[in-house]
């Protein structure tokens, strides 16, 4: 395959700089490995194969982000970085966003954080000079790409992608309530809830892990986000909180979790709770059971 | 400067107008000062400039009723002076040439409310795109729904729903 040199070109369309300090780090500092990728910075648009877009494209921006992009030589990569570039996150309503950026200029890569980490930076521009050179030849584009960058864990502090404990949550929709950015949706289904973690439209603050009152829903220290854009809108994480069926009336129930029942009763021994039965059947047992 | 003191200097010259005192838990002494009519703000930023005073910000809402409220905040040497002015109307009298410093909160409050400062020197944009139409703030979702998540036009969602069927 003939040698393509990865040109690059930098595009800021109202970012808060975060995402563009990090990719300052990835880009200059030696262990990130960037510079192993043979990548060129150009100074003008019309140079460059490979457009890194930062921001969720405001308003403001916009004219000057369309005679830049109308300016670009056929074949190029478009990378973005940061979850506004991607799905515009917690700016999503404002009335001066115009992106995600996908609205207006094909995408290959997205690199989801709020910034992301260098080595998730690093990880996407690796990915899109893979598909430069793919796109030079003529060749068909992966649906999925293997991770350049191994044998790196972030530290366990890291707020990386969230996880949830399925057996925990008790489907109260707290962290959907406090989710700034509009990641998370819980929805009724058959027989229980089905929650769902967009990584694509999160932004790490980890709210949902801090108001979460049974410790359901944590941040992991999974840093890799960067991810083609075939993958945008399935980068899911689902769990099924499974309702149960209780012994004496058949109506389906949550029952309260053991994570949530410590929390409730921190003194009591709650063994003899009898979980089997919903709780307006329990009221009810109970009211026999005191004043019969 | 004291309250006292400034309460005495706006006695001579205005005719109506409510004066609360109150203090923060650091001790820094505040006034409240609700203003009658709207032409008086004037007589209190001059007022507040013969103290060698300066505006730090303005804050404007909407009212239940459609009408709106600017509030000024003053600083003279540590005394906060907040003085609000009332508008049915959507103008309101521009201190900017009395006090320079109220020149970028006034141009905000018209971009963000719609409320005019009738005199400010300066007609231009302060940062909204000329895209987007004066007084954004009156027309779009509320704060308070978008904290709690609510989105009215997630279009981005329904595409991931889209893509589990």
């Amino acid at each position: 395959m003939k040698k393509i040199i990865p040109k690059l070109f930098r595009i800021n369309t109202g970012s808060c700089n975060g995402c563009d300090v990090e990719f300052v780090a990835s880009a200059f500092v030696e262990k990130f490995q960037a510079d192993k990728l043979g990548i060129e910075l150009v100074e003008e648009v019309e140079n460059a194969n490979l457009l890194i877009i930062t921001g969720p494209l405001t308003a403001r921006s916009l004219s000057f982000f369309k005679d830049a992009i109308s300016k670009l030589k056929k074949p190029y990569v478009v990378v973005g970085i940061g979850t506004c570039s991607v799905s515009c996150g917690i700016f999503r309503d404002s009335y001066a966003i115009e992106g995600p950026i996908d609205k207006y200029i094909d995408v290959d890569v997205n690199i989801a954080g709020c910034p992301p980490r260098p080595q998730s930076i690093s990880q996407g521009i690796a990915k899109s000079v893979k598909i430069l050179q793919l796109k030079h030849a003529n060749e068909a584009l992966p649906s999925d790409m293997i991770n350049p960058i191994k044998g790196f864990e972030a530290p366990k502090s890291f707020r990386g992608k969230m996880e949830l404990d399925e057996s925990a949550c008790t489907a109260c929709r707290t962290c959907e309530t406090v989710c700034p950015s509009n990641a998370i949706q819980i929805t009724k289904v058959k027989d229980g809830y089905m929650h769902k973690i967009w990584h694509n439209s999160c932004c790490f603050c980890g709210n949902c892990a801090y108001f979460c009152p049974t410790n359901a829903i944590f941040n992991t220290n999974d840093f890799d986000t960067a991810k083609l854009q075939s993958e945008k809108y399935t980068d899911v994480l689902e769990s099924f909180i499974e309702l149960k069926e209780c012994k004496e009336c058949g109506e389906k129930f949550k029952i309260a979790t053991q994570s949530l029942l410590d929390r409730a009763y921190v003194n009591s021994n709650l063994a003899k709770l009898d979980n089997d039965i919903c709780p307006s059947c329990r009221k009810i047992n109970n009211f026999k059971r005191i004043y019969a | 400067m004291n309250i006292e003191d400034l309460n005495n200097a706006l006695k001579s010259k205005l005719n109506y107008y409510e004066l609360k005192e109150d203090q923060d838990s650091y001790g820094n002494l505040i006034a409240w000062i609700k203003l009658k009519e709207k032409k008086d703000i004037e007589i209190v930023a001059k007022t507040i400039k013969a103290y060698h005073g300066r505006c730090i910000v303005a804050t404007c809402f909407k009212n239940d009723d459609d009408t709106h409220s600017v509030i000024y905040h003053f600083d003279i040497d540590g005394l906060l002076v907040n003085a609000q002015v009332d508008t049915d109307d959507k103008t309101i009298h521009s201190i900017t040439s009395i006090l320079p410093s109220a020149n970028w909160a006034e141009r905000e409050i018209r971009e963000m409310y719609g409320v005019e400062p009738v005199g400010h020197p300066c007609k231009d944009r302060l940062f909204l795109d000329y895209s987007i139409a004066k007084g954004v703030l009156n027309e779009y979702i509320p704060f308070s729904k978008i904290s709690v998540g609510i989105s009215q036009s997630d279009v981005l969602w329904e595409q991931v729903h889209k893509g589990e069927e």
